[in-house]
């Protein structure tokens, strides 16, 4: 800001302005968001190498042991499974810990909110770039085991990034509606994660579509963070039969809807919810 | 808004939740709903119109709860305003709880960057203004250790020394802040002193009667919100505050 400019408390536009409104205040303001994005790596990862792996044990040891279960133990003839598991926990863990975290953003921020303005919408938008950025990292965790299985990379590849930013956009549309309401009742975060919980178990993190009798399939799929799991596997494995193009297409455009519905839901009430903090 | 004033406000009304609607689990809702809703509100800012002048030094004082805090998170951005405007020109620094954003995990190098780019710094001036704010902290070698390995002083002083490095043009200060061992008090006392006098537009909220003798150029009297005096005979001020502080 130069001197001679004017902080204008800016009122809240008009609810379908609100977006642009949104997308303005982000770019104003990119290099602290680079900076709290940064700021949650060294955080979490504790500034070394060693941090980054400590967040692949999780999704890593799971395989291990579904691997050991179903493929040694048990004999099952898909060697494919812990593959896929592990995309599912993957995707599934960064989308529901985007959600829990985007909900508690204001809370867990009040002191910050209290000495400093700047817009608010930085908060959820830092917890996304964070949970897009480490799903990237993360995802890397699958090269080794394309190289071993000697999976080649094929056209439906894209369909991975597409279901990472949709799945974490769509996070921060639930989260960001939920934030206010959080900020008055404080029960809302157990709600949610109780639903997340509920959600892990829907969205077939530790089975596939192919589980699932086919006049069940559709309404499975009707559930986004289930499409968002099976592009991943469909661009990973490049076999895309258990989807169609109107089940993705679904998918994604509710995860902008809701991108969208979220931050017009926080703008206009983080201002009075703020003062609840 | 004209070019000289750096702080207006028109007729601002803000509305606080009373500690009784603030209403924070479910289970408290349904014993709210048995007992009869209190949704009400106090309001903390009245009506409140206030012209500051670019480069003025602007005391505050008024009774416990009289709003001052508050009015200085109004004119900071922090609580949007009921009703009314406020219109603030150029770089504001809210002096209030020091060391936002610190990270007790990051280095004290990190969360000067951290914290500075919280303030609305940019990364160029910020480079530029590491090593003055680490020789001005007192830290020394610690300054690459991490936070969490920080006593409370050196915590504070860190915190002081990036605050003081702001050169906001509107700079709002609420109570001394006092914060290190003698030798810092006396320095950070000097450094403050240093900014109001600068260009900065200044607001600051003190019980501290020698403090405003020395610094202000105009005082108000708040009270319940609203303006009760304002006045450049700072004796004048006082004396309607202990009047109205006896009331209560």
């Amino acid at each position: 800001m130069g001197s001679g400019q004017v902080l204008e408390i800016r009122p809240v536009p008009a609810w379908y302005k609100i977006p642009s409104f949104m997308i303005r205040n982000l770019r104003q303001h990119r290099s602290l968001l680079k900076n709290m994005v940064s700021r949650d790596f060294k955080v979490n990862y504790h500034n070394h190498i060693l941090g980054y792996f400590w967040s692949l044990l999780e999704p890593l040891a799971l395989t291990a042991i579904f691997y050991l279960v179903f493929v040694i133990l048990r004999g099952d003839a898909d060697t494919m499974l812990p593959l896929k598991i592990m995309i599912g926990i993957l995707i599934f863990n960064s989308i529901s810990r985007t959600i829990s975290r985007c909900t508690s953003s204001l809370v867990s921020n009040s002191s910050l909110i209290q000495q400093v303005y700047f817009p608010r919408e930085i908060f959820p938008t830092t917890i996304a770039g964070f949970g897009l950025v480490s799903l990237v990292l993360s995802m890397l965790v699958v090269v080794p085991y394309m190289i071993i299985e000697q999976l080649p990379v094929t056209k439906t590849i894209w369909l991975l990034p597409l279901a990472m930013v949709s799945g974490i956009a769509m996070a921060q549309g639930i989260g960001m509606a939920a934030a206010p309401i959080h900020v008055r009742i404080r029960d809302t975060k157990q709600v949610i994660d109780l639903a997340l919980r509920a959600a892990f178990f829907l969205s077939g993190v530790f089975f596939g579509a192919e589980h699932i009798p086919p006049e069940h399939l559709d309404i499975f799929l009707a559930n986004p963070i289930a499409v968002f799991i099976e592009m991943g596997r469909a661009a990973i494995l490049g076999d895309m039969t258990l989807l169609t193009w109107y089940q993705i297409a679904r998918a994604v455009a509710f995860s902008f809807l809701m991108f969208i519905l979220g931050s017009i839901i926080f703008i206009k009430y983080e201002r009075k919810a703020v003062k609840y903090l | 808004m004209s070019e000289d004033v750096a702080i207006q406000l028109r007729d601002v009304v803000l509305d606080f939740p009373t500690s009784k609607s603030r209403i924070r689990y479910i289970k408290e809702w349904f014993g709210s709903f048995r007992k009869g809703r209190t949704s009400s509100n106090y309001r903390a800012i009245d009506n409140l119109s206030l012209d500051i002048k670019r480069g003025e030094v602007f005391g505050v004082i008024g009774p416990n709860g009289a709003g001052k805090s508050t009015l200085l998170r109004v004119i900071a951005g922090v609580y949007a305003p009921d009703q009314g405007e406020v219109n603030v020109k150029g770089r504001i620094s809210l002096l209030a709880g020091l060391g936002a954003g610190f990270q007790r995990d990051l280095t004290g190098r990190e969360n000067i960057h951290l914290s500075g780019s919280i303030y609305g710094i940019s990364a160029d001036e910020l480079h530029d203004m590491v090593p003055s704010i680490v020789v001005f902290s007192g830290i020394g070698d610690f300054i690459d250790q991490p936070l969490r390995t920080y006593s409370s002083g050196m915590r504070a002083r860190l915190a002081f020394a990036i605050a003081s490095h702001l050169s906001p043009d509107v700079l709002l200060i609420d109570e001394v802040l006092a914060v290190g061992d003698a030798s810092f008090r006396e320095k950070s006392k000097n450094r403050i002193m240093g900014m109001v006098s600068g260009d900065a537009t200044v607001v600051i909220v003190s019980h501290n009667a020698s403090t405003l003798r020395e610094i202000c150029d105009r005082v108000m009297v708040i009270n319940k919100g609203a303006v009760d005096t304002i006045t450049d005979d700072v004796g004048e001020a006082l004396v309607r505050y202990r009047t109205l502080s006896d009331k209560n």
